[in-house]
């Protein structure tokens, strides 16, 4: 089974080595749907045993140029999905009050508590992508940002969040198709901004900040995968499968945790019971 | 000028080398409460430039014992600071909320922002402190905290945060005294718990646990310091003496920041007042 392209820690990514066209010799639209559709009640039910056993939490990072579809991501893959355990931050500029912080503050805020999985739609690698392309601190400060965000993940992994993190590679020329297409569709065009065009302008800039990111902060504990992200279909597989594979090989030790709280509840039932019908009753005297 | 005791990055602590009855030879109680009012004018002004310059952030870590005095330490040296620049958090045993997250995630969301003075009553250290004395966690989790705690405050300190921490040490015997003293006052019995009692029992533990955090988590950057605490009037002057004397330093570097934020707003009032075309 094809998944996202794995960055392994430590190797020197160049986007143009991947090609954001690619899509499997096993698959086609109508396939991937039908398979979606599978994957995504498995996510359902391992999704239900992570928030029983109470022990892991899952943070999704979601990364990409404007138009490569994160938000559609979010909703094709996640839609399953039980929202009461589950939650999505979305990171715009930030605010006087955010700024007034380190930038990893308003990022640690809303990390997932155990049993919850929180996607993240931009994330604390905005700070060395935008921020850096246009020298929004001066490097001095950015470069500092890589290691900073290593501890940080680690730290986060440490105290078992399972962390995945999701870079949807467009081409230029897709982006162009997708954003004119936008301009076309009045039910679309919402989604437009002139900022969108102005920062095409800078897709080289973003792709080398994009491949030292990549490259910088690819960890065993938390890595990076790159998904071919032309094919819209294509792409949600991809992100699908990838999060099941990685989710799978805990669900023996969620049901055992889940098991072992049963217990402890029957035990404390128990317990409460046995000493209620011991004591008599004041109203019977 | 004495300070308070600093623990140099990388040195190993023995607190039985320092002596917590220890004051310095030049200063009795009176001089001491002379000097402390005139510190903590100094501190008000300081804070008054850190909070317009909006550059750095003040983070002061209480640590101690149980009654080595941290909310008297608070009450008598933040006298003279404006509270709407400072902030106080009293850190408990975590909610049940704060415990389905990391040990740093209800600390990072209290550190202050640009221009803001927070003063940690207790903090992060408890996580290698109760929880290692108690087991809460078991030991191959609480140790790998040290150096979660450096990566962090690093952070805080790269972004332009002041960090200063103090260890308010005193004796054994003191506590007891405190203690007992507290329960034939009933103006203060009010501050007294079971667990005090109960607690003093792991105070060998408490020393043991509380030298590898100093030894382990003094940094350049975020500096401990011990602060000698069995006389409460001599605590309360090194901790204000340290605080003013490391905000002193930023004083020229705060005066140009505001100068430079004076300049802006200046520029774009002309801007807005000068006649269109």
């Amino acid at each position: 089974m094809q998944l996202a392209w794995k960055v392994e820690a430590g190797s020197k990514v160049k986007l143009q080595d991947y090609d954001p066209d690619y899509v499997d010799e096993h698959t086609d639209p109508a396939l991937a749907r039908a398979e979606l559709e599978i994957i995504g009640a498995e996510l359902s039910e391992l999704q239900e045993l992570l928030a029983a056993a109470q022990h892991h939490s899952l943070l999704v990072v979601l990364q990409g140029m404007d138009a490569s579809g994160k938000a559609d991501t979010i909703f094709q893959v996640l839609s399953r999905v039980n929202p009461q355990g589950c939650e999505v931050h979305a990171f715009k500029a930030p605010t006087l009050r955010e700024l007034a912080h380190d930038f990893l503050w308003r990022v640690h805020r809303v990390t997932p508590g155990r049993g919850v999985i929180t996607i993240f739609n931009r994330s604390h690698y905005e700070d060395v992508l935008i921020v850096r392309v246009h020298n929004l601190v001066p490097e001095k400060v950015w470069s500092q940002y890589y290691a900073a965000i290593n501890d940080f993940e680690d730290f986060l992994t440490q105290d078992d969040t399972i962390l995945l993190k999701f870079y949807l590679h467009m081409s230029n020329e897709e982006q162009e198709k997708r954003l004119l297409a936008r301009q076309v569709d009045k039910t679309d065009a919402w989604k437009l901004s002139t900022a969108d065009w102005a920062e095409r302008k800078y897709w080289d800039a973003y792709q080398e900040a994009y491949e030292d990111a990549l490259s910088k902060c690819s960890t065993d504990e938390a890595p990076w995968y790159i998904v071919p992200a032309n094919k819209k279909w294509y792409r949600n597989l991809l992100v699908a499968r990838t999060l099941v594979d990685t989710l799978r090989p805990y669900k023996a030790q969620w049901l055992d945790k889940l098991v072992v709280r049963g217990k402890q509840e029957l035990a404390r039932i128990e317990k409460m019971q046995k000493e209620a019908n011991q004591k008599p009753s004041h109203k019977k005297k | 000028m004495e300070l308070a005791w600093k623990v140099e990055a990388g040195s190993k602590v023995k607190l039985r080398d320092y002596d917590p009855n220890y004051v310095d030879k030049h200063t009795d109680p009176t001089s001491a409460r002379a000097e402390l009012e005139v510190l903590c004018a100094e501190l008000g002004e300081l804070q008054e430039l850190l909070a317009a310059a909006q550059y750095h952030s003040l983070l002061v870590v209480l640590q101690g014992m149980d009654t080595s005095g941290k909310d008297g330490t608070i009450r008598h040296v933040f006298s003279q600071v404006n509270p709407q620049g400072c902030e106080v958090r009293s850190f408990k045993a975590p909610t049940n909320r704060e415990q389905a997250h990391d040990f740093l995630w209800r600390i990072h969301r209290g550190t202050p922002g640009r221009g803001i003075i927070t003063i940690f009553n207790r903090s992060h250290y408890e996580d290698v402190l109760v929880v290692r004395v108690h087991n809460l966690v078991p030991e191959k989790v609480w140790s790998r905290r040290y150096v979660a705690i450096n990566n962090f405050e690093r952070l805080l300190a790269q972004n332009g945060m002041i960090i200063l921490k103090f260890y308010l040490h005193i004796s054994n015997e003191e506590q007891e005294k405190r203690l007992l003293a507290r329960q034939k006052d009933k103006t203060k019995a009010w501050k007294l718990s079971a667990a005090d009692w109960a607690e003093r029992k792991y105070w060998g533990a408490y020393q043991e646990a509380y030298e590898d955090a100093l030894s382990r988590c003094s940094t350049d950057e975020a500096p401990w310091y011990i602060v000698p605490a069995n006389k409460k009037w001599s605590r309360d002057l090194l901790v204000a003496r340290t605080l003013v004397d490391t905000l002193r330093q930023y004083k020229d570097q705060l005066l140009d920041k505001l100068v430079l934020r004076g300049e802006q707003e200046l520029a774009r009032i002309e801007q807005i007042q000068k006649p269109a075309g």
